[in-house]
């Protein structure tokens, strides 16, 4: 309890003693982790559409024109033992017909007598097909059968996506390591700008026996506080922009409460880590 | 080493042991220094300035090393205490230095409970013990006030309040009476006499060898950093 009370007495005195070395750490927190922040935001959404992607990913087998009743179940039979596929829909030619007026409207192919577009299955495929290798093993596998004209299989869409997605994952890594870095230095200084600002208290505390722990407790959990405050401010930036985002460009969903948890002691833990980083260097007991 | 600091069965209090101080190989502040302090016993440690008075001191509150040498401090052999111990040392010592050391946005009251709280005593203990300490030096009518409102007198009670709080096992002093007037310097003496009368065992470092001497307690004068003269 006392500890408490001089640790606010502690905090309470430097935001008195160095406002502008508080406010400007905890801006700079703020705006620093808005970097990583919006990199999270950003990998998180593309693998949420990357996953839909993945869901609606078919891979689509057109028949030869003159194939049999027979041999359409025949096929069927056969596209079902696969490995990988787990659900297949039949596309007659009338079908075929219908799905394409669908997308493109009514006058398209009205006037022809003849329907020129092939039958189809549509196969639902798992996600271990879509892995390169497995995507172009099936697909080779396919083109093979009798009775198939051609495989189409629209995977590169999904590759460009995942390599997208990477290269954010990656990069926003990279930023968050740079980022508490920074932000484990921008704390180390202000906290030592705070310990030499109490230099004379800190003496008298050694002479009379304090122990280390006791003198130096209070400019960790400032550190840390400055770290926490920053972070939470920085969540809150975040969650503005998304809803400006979501509001004017695309729906973005936002950082789950568990996430915001993480995001928000991440800056608790490089406030203190900054901190115990100063006193270390500063105090020999 | 166990804690037994409380068992103060041992009679004597200070050990210090053919101790040399060298500064960079070529400054000598204490050469080969001896003498043993007994529980309840008080010293005036004397000699001109740089004699190594103040490097003796500090040799006890563990701030340094002798180069070679030993001191043992009741149960405490300085040269084997751990550097995490110290503070532990730290609180059976009491010290008083020449320019107080009170901290000025804190009273006389909440100087003086420092070293308890520090000490982690409890609070009812605290305001208890700073009453007595603070009536004992003469300054509880000063107990709101602070630093800068106290004259060098008082303020220097204040401190010496704070020093004895925790009944230590040996009270040092450097200098106290260096920003004192010679009235102040000998009431300030004269109350270190008075507590040693109570139990005390002092340690008093002064360059005034002159009043020093009108108290009748033991001196151990310096010169160059050899000990010259012992009264005992
Ligand atoms: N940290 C130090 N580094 C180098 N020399 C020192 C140091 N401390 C004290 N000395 C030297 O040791 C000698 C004794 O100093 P000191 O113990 O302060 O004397 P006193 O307190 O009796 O005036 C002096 O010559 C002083 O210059
Ligand atoms: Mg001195």
């Amino acid at each position: 309890m006392r500890y408490l009370l001089k640790t606010i007495a502690e905090i309470r005195r430097a935001a008195h003693h160095q406002p502008l070395s508080i406010f400007g750490t905890i801006i700079t927190i703020l705006l620093a982790m808005l970097l990583p922040g919006i990199f999270w935001l950003a990998a998180n959404n593309m693998t949420a559409v990357e996953k839909r992607l993945k869901a609606n990913m078919t891979v689509d087998v057109f028949l030869v024109d003159d194939i049999s009743q027979a041999g359409i179940e025949k096929l069927r039979g056969e596209l079902l033992t696969l490995e990988g596929v787990s659900d297949i829909t039949f596309y007659s030619k009338r079908d075929a017909l219908f799905r394409i007026r669908e997308s493109f409207g009514q006058s398209i192919i009205q006037d022809l007598d003849d329907n020129p577009l092939p039958a189809s299955f549509s196969l639902t495929v798992d996600d271990t097909i879509l892995e390169p290798e497995a995507a172009d093993s099936l697909v080779a596998h396919l083109s093979a059968l009798d009775q198939v004209e051609e495989v189409v299989f629209a995977r590169e869409i999904l590759y460009r996506f995942s390599s997208i997605t990477g290269s954010i994952k990656r990069f926003g890594i990279v930023i968050t390591v740079l980022v508490i870095f920074s932000g484990i230095f921008i704390s180390a200084n202000t906290v030592r700008v705070a310990i030499t600002d109490r230099r004379e208290v800190v003496e008298i505390m050694q002479v009379v026996g304090a122990s280390r722990p006791y003198i130096l407790t209070p400019f960790v959990l400032l550190g840390g506080l400055l770290g926490l405050i920053g972070a939470a401010l920085s969540s809150l930036a975040l969650w503005l922009i998304a809803g400006y985002v979501s509001r004017n460009l695309a729906e973005l969903q936002f950082l789950s409460l568990h996430e915001i948890i993480v995001f928000i002691l991440t800056g608790l833990l490089l406030g203190m880590l900054g901190a115990i980083l100063a006193t270390r260097r500063y105090l020999k007991v | 080493m166990t804690d037994c600091a409380h068992d103060r069965n041992f009679k004597t209090m200070l050990e210090v042991k053919g101790v040399t101080k060298e500064y960079g190989g070529r400054i000598t502040a204490l050469s080969n220094v001896s003498f043993e302090l007994e529980k309840g016993e008080m010293a005036f440690l004397t000699g001109a300035s740089g004699a190594g008075k103040s490097t003796l001191l500090r040799l006890i509150f563990r701030e340094e090393f002798p180069t070679s040498g030993e001191i043992s401090l009741g149960p405490y052999n300085l040269a084997e205490l751990p550097g995490n111990r110290i503070p532990d040392l730290r609180r059976h010592l009491g010290y008083v230095f020449q320019d107080f050391r009170l901290i000025s946005e804190r009273t006389a009251y909440e100087n003086v409970a420092l070293s308890l709280e520090v000490a982690g005593k409890s609070t009812r203990h605290i305001r208890k013990r700073v009453d007595e300490v603070m009536q004992q030096v003469g300054v509880w009518q000063r107990r709101k006030s602070y630093p800068r409102q106290l004259s060098g007198g008082e303020a220097q009670r204040v401190a010496l309040a704070r020093a004895i709080a925790n009944e230590p096992l040996l009270l040092l002093a450097d200098e106290p009476t260096g920003n004192l007037d010679m009235k102040n310097s000998r009431d300030l003496f004269e109350l270190f006499c008075k507590l040693n009368l109570q139990g005390a065992t002092v340690i008093v470092a002064t360059h005034q060898v002159a009043m020093a001497s009108e108290f009748g307690k033991r001196i151990l004068h310096l010169e160059d950093g050899a000990l010259k003269q012992d009264s005992k």
